[in-house]
């Protein structure tokens, strides 16, 4: 597949499935499941699954345009996670388990408690948790599910925890990485939509995005928004690197707060009502940034990457340990 | 989505990347004694002798032809050298202007004897050339220049007016001269061409004009009855705004718009390794700067392979230079206030000097080359609200 028939592909389906009621339906497992069944016919599940383990083979930068376009809908399902999950546990020579596989941020064991902070955790069939330098998978039938009550993690604790372990996976840097994707997506449909009503919505007898001040802030907001695409490339093409997934959390975070602020700044009173969709953009953004670290526990990992690193220069320290 | 879209990720060809490694030694040697304030000056600091030995290195005119002297290898060989130029603060001055728009320009719009008369110099950094654009009653607005090259009978022109904010034009050999040939200032971009001006002539004069740091880098260069030959004219008379813009893209998403603070970076970094603790809200703080200059890196290098394909992608140039000179003024102010969080800290005097530097002429990154509501206005336009 090509890069733009998958971006095609990616935002047909969502276009189609996943829609700002179905966004707002989705509450659990159960309100989950048939807009699950549907993503799931769509073949992306095992697109990062090696060819030898019956996948598409593709890599995180061909996937990327999936991350793009659930970010650009909003969907509050961990289907970027699923697809990442599923080519890691195929790698360990695990089975893959059906359903809807999250990914969790953080763990820490208690006697024979494991207490999970799990993004998406309502949601989940089974949950991939951080256990020393890997990740063991986990049903999430076998645990107890407390939510914040806001959508943005949820707190998942089992007693005497026991699962299939993959070395080496990353949860936090995974999770990270593809909140930086969906969050660049989320923003440029939000780019989408501030340029169209600055264009549909009239004041003063013309349009208000005939007004300097108002082109100003759509400016500014085209810059942030290309600007987290690149960054969300840069860690799509360095998936592994602790460097470059830290530098897209830094970028896309910082971006996500200007680039909401501007979105509600330019719809205005509207832009505050339940009945407009921008508020289900603007959520994706806050449970984005307060995701798997926020932009200032990356900044503090690259810095001490920076600081302690040989490299001579900041340019040096950046072309080789970002841009692979 | 809107017609303007990201512009596809790009990355450096390893055949160019290869220059790096020389490049680094030559400047290791070449800037061993100069402090990082004098270093700080970036694009700023001139240097004719160190642009000719530039040019003795093939390291000038990248992008142009083997037959006009030219490496011949491409606006990515010259990102590579030009990133690390900066990066170390070496005195580019003198030849960067020419190397970067004037060489490009002569080689698209210029005649063959133009070509053969410039190109070969430039390469081999023995001809600069400066940019006549803004003028005292035009900055912003520069369909308004009132210079005027009055055509003469006999073929060629007189040429009258001034231009100001110059960069080096105390130490170019001649201008490129954006001046209206035709109509009224009413005529606006009409009527506009671009012309080559020997500055060894009779009837200019050039002031230099001193900058807050104490620097005389621009100057106001003033035309009284200069007489130009017919061959100054370079490129289509009537055409000049549309030149002057396509010049643009190149002017504005290089790594120069990006890397204008990093001397300051790198020795507050030096400083920063060289205590026995360090804040967390300065770690924190060198982590942003890696990762904006990541993404700032990735967006030019995009529009850069964009310029190899032959596009002119002057609005994701505009945006390139908008959010670089925002992350460049960013710098000193953030680095101010992580120097002097403690008062009892002793900075190196080198340090508070280079910050002093770019705490200075820091305004200036979102001046020169377009200001930035002008490039705002640009992007607007591109996104298809005006």
């Amino acid at each position: 597949m090509t890069d733009t028939l998958i971006a095609d592909t990616a935002d047909r389906l969502m276009a189609e499935i996943v829609t700002p009621a179905a966004v707002r339906g989705l509450k659990d497992r159960v309100s989950a499941a048939p807009v699950w069944a549907s993503l799931a016919e769509s073949g992306f599940l095992d697109a990062l699954v090696a060819e030898a383990q019956g996948g598409a083979g593709l890599s995180c930068a061909e996937t990327l345009p999936v991350l793009l376009a659930t970010g650009r809908h909003a969907l509050p399902l961990p289907l970027a996670a699923t697809m990442a999950a599923r080519a890691a546990i195929a790698s360990a020579g695990e089975a893959i388990p059906e359903g809807i596989i999250a990914i969790a941020a953080s763990a820490r064991s208690d006697d024979d408690v494991l207490l999970a902070q799990v993004p998406a955790g309502e949601f989940a069939d089974m949950v991939l948790v951080p256990d020393g330098d890997g990740a063991i998978l986990l049903s999430a039938d076998a645990a107890s599910l407390e939510t914040t009550g806001e959508g943005t993690f949820c707190r998942m604790r089992w007693r005497g925890a026991n699962g299939p372990r993959l070395p080496g996976f990353d949860a936090l840097l995974t999770g990270a990485r593809i909140e930086a994707a969906e969050m660049a997506g989320a923003m440029e449909a939000m780019f989408a939509t501030t340029l169209r009503y600055a264009n549909d919505r009239s004041q003063f007898g013309k349009p208000i995005g005939k007004f300097q001040a108002v082109q100003q802030q759509l400016a500014v907001m085209t810059e942030l928004v290309h600007g987290a695409r690149a960054a969300a490339n840069l860690a799509a093409c360095a998936p592994t690197g602790m460097e470059a997934v830290a530098a897209a959390k830094v970028t896309v975070g910082e971006a996500a707060a200007e680039v909401a602020a501007i979105a509600h700044a330019v719809h205005g009173a509207i832009g505050m009502t339940e009945e407009l969709d921008l508020h289900l953009l603007s959520d994706r953004l806050r449970r984005g940034r307060l995701r798997y670290g926020s932009e200032r526990y990356w900044a503090e990992r690259l810095g001490t990457a920076v600081l302690g690193s040989g490299q001579a220069t900041m340019l040096d320290f950046v072309r080789t340990r970002i841009f692979l | 989505m809107t017609s303007f879209s990201p512009l596809p990720y790009a990355t450096i060809p390893a055949g160019d990347e290869a220059l790096r490694s020389e490049v680094k030694a030559f400047l290791a040697e070449a800037l061993a004694a100069m402090p990082p304030e004098k270093r700080a000056r970036s694009w700023m600091g001139s240097d004719p002798a160190f642009s000719r030995a530039l040019g003795r290195r093939g390291w000038l005119g990248l992008s142009l032809p083997k037959r006009y002297g030219g490496a011949e290898r491409g606006f990515f060989a010259r990102f590579v050298i030009a990133e690390e130029l900066l990066a170390a603060g070496a005195p580019v001055a003198a030849h960067w202007i020419t190397d970067r728009q004037s060489g490009p320009l002569i080689l698209r719009y210029g005649t063959e004897a133009q070509r053969q008369s410039y190109l070969p110099k430039i390469s081999a950094g023995e001809m600069f050339f400066c940019i006549g654009m803004s003028e005292p009653n035009s900055g912003s607005d520069l369909a308004s220049v009132r210079t005027r090259a009055e055509p003469l009978p006999g073929g060629g022109y007189r040429l009258n007016g001034r231009k100001i904010w110059t960069s080096n034009a105390a130490i170019c050999d001649a201008m490129i001269a954006l001046v209206r040939t035709s109509g009224t200032i009413e005529d606006r971009q009409r009527g506009l061409s671009q012309v080559i001006v020997d500055l060894k002539q009779p009837g200019i004069s050039i002031r230099p004009i001193r900058d807050l740091s104490g620097d005389a880098h621009f100057a106001e260069v003033t035309f009284d009855d200069v007489v130009l030959p017919a061959d100054a004219l370079i490129g289509e008379e009537g055409a000049g705004w549309e030149q002057v813009n396509a010049e643009l893209a190149f002017e504005r998403s290089g790594p120069e718009r990006i890397l204008s603070s990093m001397v300051l970076v790198d020795t507050w970094l030096g400083y920063l390794k060289s205590l026995p603790a360090r804040s967390r809200d300065d770690v924190v703080l060198v982590g942003r700067l890696a990762a904006h200059l990541a993404s700032l890196r990735a967006l030019s290098l995009s529009v850069t392979a964009s310029l190899v394909a032959g596009d002119s992608p002057v609005v994701h140039a505009a945006l390139v230079k908008d959010l670089g000179t925002t992350y460049e003024q960013m710098i000193p102010a953030a680095i101010s206030a992580a120097i002097a969080a403690d008062p009892e800290a002793s900075p190196p005097d080198a340090l508070m000097r280079t910050l002093a530097y770019t705490v200075s002429m820091a305004p200036s990154f979102s001046l020169r080359g377009g200001t930035r509501e002008i490039l705002r206005g640009m992007i607007a336009r591109g996104i298809g609200l005006r």
